[in-house]
């Protein structure tokens, strides 16, 4: 994470990102299908507001009063994330340049304050919010593919059951993401501390 | 964890408070006070608290003249109307039958005259007055109670569509998926009432009863 290579590429990737999604065919290429909305667009966006996150650590510091624990920034995620989960929110997105542009925002900034709070949370606060997502997504990953009728008003029955199976194997992704990521904190991984300390 | 975190709690608190009270808000204004998750449901509670104005209407029938809906018959005391195209042939079919069935219905029931069906067809493309003939023979809708029609320009359909909240979309093989239902519209244009298609009894009732 703190190479600089590795950095100085995730700022190119999230920056080529941004650009791209600047682009009304792009969105529009991937809001036409339910599970690329919530799926591909959804996790970009995110990840472009982490790493604008990781650019600018001043301002995410600045907010540390606010954000003790990280408890702020991962619940500010989670609701952003449950939000656009909603099946009428999504209709809305496509149906108001206003409200797309909210949901832009939110997912981009939901991205900033996640990267501010990962250096302030504990492992247990994390593994809350971490397992907070995970069945809040597979819940509604099921949900809509256990719906018979169309959710969306703009998307049909088939690209809803991908939403759904899309859904529940983004859950199973954070949560390994999350143990990959913090390794060494929940014991996964030998920490260099830990070894002085045996 | 170390100590670079400390300091009082309070400001976090009131951070994550103010996070879940707006949460809370927006989330409650996407769902109509969280009794509707899709925008199905919200349109039909929304209409039901408030009805929707819908502009005067000029149509194309099947035998090819115009007219104007919602008032000009006078007496009518209340419009059945569902969208469909004339291709369809899932939804719209089980539709054109639960309106025949309608029908029948409006003809043996004397507490429903005045309330008329129509079947608004949204792709006037393909449906020309020809099509709309067949569709009428097809479910041997009478004129005098069923109008077989479609918007005679392009912009009266997509404003009609936007009055009464139906979102048509491409179903990928060549047809259309859209918000299938009954809409209870009273002269001179009012949407009431939004039924399931399969409420079609209870929508029947709920229209006698329109004074």
């Amino acid at each position: 994470m703190d190479l600089p290579s590795r950095d100085g590429a995730a700022k190119a990737i999230a920056l080529a990102a941004a650009i791209a999604l600047a682009l009304p065919a792009v969105r529009h290429g991937l809001e036409i299908d339910m599970a690329r909305h919530m799926l591909l667009e959804f996790p970009a966006v995110v990840a472009i507001g982490a790493v604008a996150g990781g650019a600018a650590p001043r301002i995410g510091a600045a907010f540390g009063r606010y954000d003790r624990l990280g408890l702020t920034g991962w619940l500010l995620a989670s609701l952003v994330l449950g939000y656009w989960m909603i099946p009428s929110t999504l209709d809305a997105a496509l149906a108001s340049p206003v409200v797309n542009a909210a949901k832009f925002i939110s997912l981009g900034v939901a991205g900033f304050a996640l990267r501010a709070a990962w250096q302030r949370s504990p492992t247990a606060v994390e593994a809350f919010f971490v397992g907070n997502f995970a069945w809040m997504a597979a819940t509604v990953g099921l949900l809509y593919q256990d719906a018979q009728a169309q959710l969306c008003l703009n998307y049909l029955a088939d690209g809803q059951q991908r939403a759904g199976r899309g859904l529940v194997a983004a859950a199973i992704c954070a949560g390994v993401a999350w143990l990959v990521a913090r390794r060494r904190r929940v014991g996964l991984a030998d920490s260099p501390r830990r070894r002085y300390a045996d | 964890m170390s100590t670079p975190h400390a300091g009082p709690l309070l400001p976090t608190l009131a951070a994550v408070t103010l996070c879940l009270v707006a949460a809370m808000a927006a989330a409650s204004q996407a769902t109509r006070e969280f009794r509707a998750w899709t925008t199905e449901e919200a349109r039909r509670i929304r209409v039901a608290e408030r009805p929707a104005p819908l502009s005067e209407l000029r149509v194309t029938m099947a035998d090819g003249s115009e007219r104007a809906l919602w008032s000009a018959q006078p007496g009518t005391r209340a419009w059945l109307v569902t969208f469909m195209y004339t291709r369809c042939a899932s939804v719209c079919l089980s539709l054109g039958s639960e309106f025949q069935q309608l029908q029948a219905s409006l003809r043996s029931s004397p507490s429903a005259a005045g309330v008329r069906l129509a079947s608004i067809s949204f792709d006037p493309a393909h449906d020309t007055p020809a099509a709309l003939a067949g569709y009428s023979r097809r479910f041997g809708a009478d004129p005098d109670s069923w109008l077989v029609a479609t918007p005679s320009s392009a912009m009266a359909l997509e404003r009609l569509l936007s009055e009464a909240g139906v979102v048509v979309i491409d179903d990928g093989q060549g047809g259309y998926a859209h918000n299938a239902a009954i809409h209870v519209v009273v002269p001179p244009g009012r949407l009431v009432r939004i039924f399931a298609m399969d409420r079609h009894r209870e929508a029947l009732e709920f229209a006698s009863g329109i004074r």
